[in-house]
């Protein structure tokens, strides 16, 4: 569980975060979104105490960061998989971390096995390629056996066969009641793994709420094989909707329109559907952008 | 690289802090893990060894004594000893790993106390090693036929280990101050070189007090007496000043 609370940190004249406020629960995978310069990694460096606030306080687990007497056994942390020391080997990294967290050494070789750098374990560091410093630093976050993680881009550099293991191992986390916060520019990854979102934007949160919620603001995606069946059958039911550039239309949900209410209609006017969900991917990227362009100025809120 | 192997339920583990000796051990290999820091120690040791061949290849210039030789071992391994202790202090912000350090430890004074005193064993280990060496070649020397005066005292033993722990901590202090390897460095061996200035007769005085050089070399030969406040002066000035604003500013100073 993390709770952030107004927190506020500012350079000078200017607020680098801005009375940012959400928590993280156990059980769900929470992606922290924003562009370049947003504060996000502010934000992530003031939770776990390597950076102070001005005002408001972040905890884990119910306290704050520099209060946590073995904070590795509590939360693992990536913050940047290039701050890893060059001369050590991928075997010495890991031997430091459980031996200042305390753990048996033998989790260091289950850990080299698990994010597959066994076989180069013996290697130095300097010679590692993005990817395995991703993983690398993956498994020093999880070398205490945590129960929070706060990950900041942990898939960058990585193949696809690395992202794919990643959100399983993440989503396995959470399934077993861990908690995660996750910051990425992979919009789409975040949307394959991510449950929850933060969006900030110069310092301030944008938006923040269940995945599911924030996208379905966004619209469904509905198509048919009759094309011109469905247009009519939405004309006729007076539901918004816009064409788009392949023959599915795109459903406007912000009147309230679920998916159930689309399937409902056309199986009353036995209208086989060929697909019908949320607007995705590039739907992640368009709210991501309708919400931290300069001219945005909507706030978005979800909670349940 | 298995999802199934945690079919286990979360962990909630009751942490208790992290007691000292395990900092001291995890900044032990800190210290001693890393291949540059390895050669290093490894280079250390060689220049100690190297440094016995002055007394030995210059009988009539270099005074045959068992002190004498145990002044040249001390000599040849605090060449690079304190650059070994620099890489220690500074790689936390020059590698950046004080991102994981200080996220596994916040208290960042105890992970500070912790690779001073692996610091100073350091240091420790290569004082033995430089009394070893010397013992070694006065006794080989003499099987050999060289006359070499009776063993060093116990206040030039003192002296000896004293001054390579203090001529280490030295570059602690630098390290700590200045979160930069090669501007530690640098600055190091740049004092040293500045040190040079206190032949001027005009600053000869001073250098008593400022030039560790001096101050250190009357700990080295085991020569304390008269000089307390002198070596004293000159340590707060290159090592207490340095560590005192270096601690500060490790706690304050914002990881990125």
């Amino acid at each position: 569980m993390i709770t952030v609370t107004s927190l506020t940190k500012r350079y000078g004249p200017i607020a680098a975060v801005d009375d940012v406020t959400f928590t993280c629960e156990p059980g769900t995978i929470t992606g922290f979104l924003g562009p370049n310069g947003a504060g996000k990694s502010t934000t992530l460096r003031m939770i776990t105490g390597l950076a102070w606030p001005d005002a408001g306080r972040a905890t884990i687990a119910g306290r704050v960061f520099a209060a946590l007497p073995n904070p590795a056994r509590i939360v693992g942390t990536l913050l940047d998989a290039s701050a890893l020391h060059n001369g050590r080997t991928g075997r010495t990294t890991l031997y430091i971390a459980a031996t200042m967290a305390g753990v048996p050494v033998s989790r260091v070789q289950i850990l080299l096995d698990e994010v597959g750098l066994a076989s180069a374990a013996q290697r130095r560091v300097g010679t590692y390629s993005l990817g395995m410093r991703q993983r690398l630093a993956l498994a020093q976050a999880l070398i205490g056996d945590p129960e929070v993680l706060i990950l900041d881009e942990p898939a960058n550099g990585l193949d696809p066969e690395g992202i794919a293991w990643i959100r399983s191992l993440l989503r396995d986390f959470a399934d077993r009641g861990g908690t995660v916060l996750l910051s990425s520019h992979l919009l789409a990854e975040v949307q394959a793994t991510a449950d929850h979102l933060v969006v900030i934007s110069t310092g301030q949160i944008v938006a923040r709420g269940a995945m599911a919620d924030l996208l379905a603001s966004t619209g469904l995606i509905v198509r048919a094989a009759d094309h011109a069946g469905l247009r009519r059958l939405l004309t006729q039911c007076s539901v918004p909707f816009a064409a788009r550039t392949d023959d599915a239309l795109r459903v406007d949900t912000s009147t309230g329109i679920d998916a159930a209410h689309i399937a409902a209609l056309a199986v009353r006017a036995g209208l086989p559907l060929l697909e019908l969900r949320a607007a995705d991917g590039a739907d992640l990227e368009h709210l991501f952008l309708s919400l931290t362009s300069p001219a945005a100025t909507l706030t978005t809120e979800v909670t349940r | 690289m298995t999802a199934t192997m945690h079919a286990e339920p979360m962990p909630r583990h009751q942490s208790s802090p992290i007691p000292f000796t395990r900092l001291l051990r995890a900044e032990w290999l800190k210290t001693t893990g890393a291949r540059a820091s390895r050669w290093l120690l490894a280079a250390a040791a060689l220049t100690t060894i190297a440094a016995e061949a002055i007394p030995l290849l210059f009988p009539h210039n270099v005074k045959q004594s068992g002190a004498s030789y145990l002044t040249w071992a001390g000599i040849g391994a605090t060449r690079l000893l304190p650059v070994v202790l620099i890489l220690a202090m500074t790689a936390e912000w020059s590698q950046r790993t004080a991102m994981s350090t200080f996220t596994q430890e916040p208290r960042r004074g105890r992970v500070l106390a912790a690779k001073i005193a692996a610091g100073l064993g350091v240091s420790l280990l290569g004082a033995c090693f430089a009394l070893a060496v010397s013992q070694l070649v006065v006794v080989a020397a003499r099987a050999a036929g060289r006359d070499i005066a009776a063993g060093a005292s116990w206040p030039q033993f003192a002296g000896s280990v004293v001054f390579i722990l203090l001529t280490g901590t030295i570059g602690i202090a630098f390290g700590a101050l200045l979160h930069n390897t090669a501007a530690a460095i640098v600055s190091y061996f740049a004092l040293g070189a500045a040190f040079n200035l206190f032949t001027i007769p005009a600053l000869e005085k001073a250098g008593r007090w400022v030039n560790t050089g001096e101050t250190y070399g009357w700990v080295l030969n085991g020569e304390w007496s008269g000089h307390g406040a002198q070596i004293a002066t000159s340590t707060v000035l290159w090592i207490v000043l340095p560590l005192a604003i270096g601690w500060a500013r490790t706690l304050r100073r914002e990881v990125r």
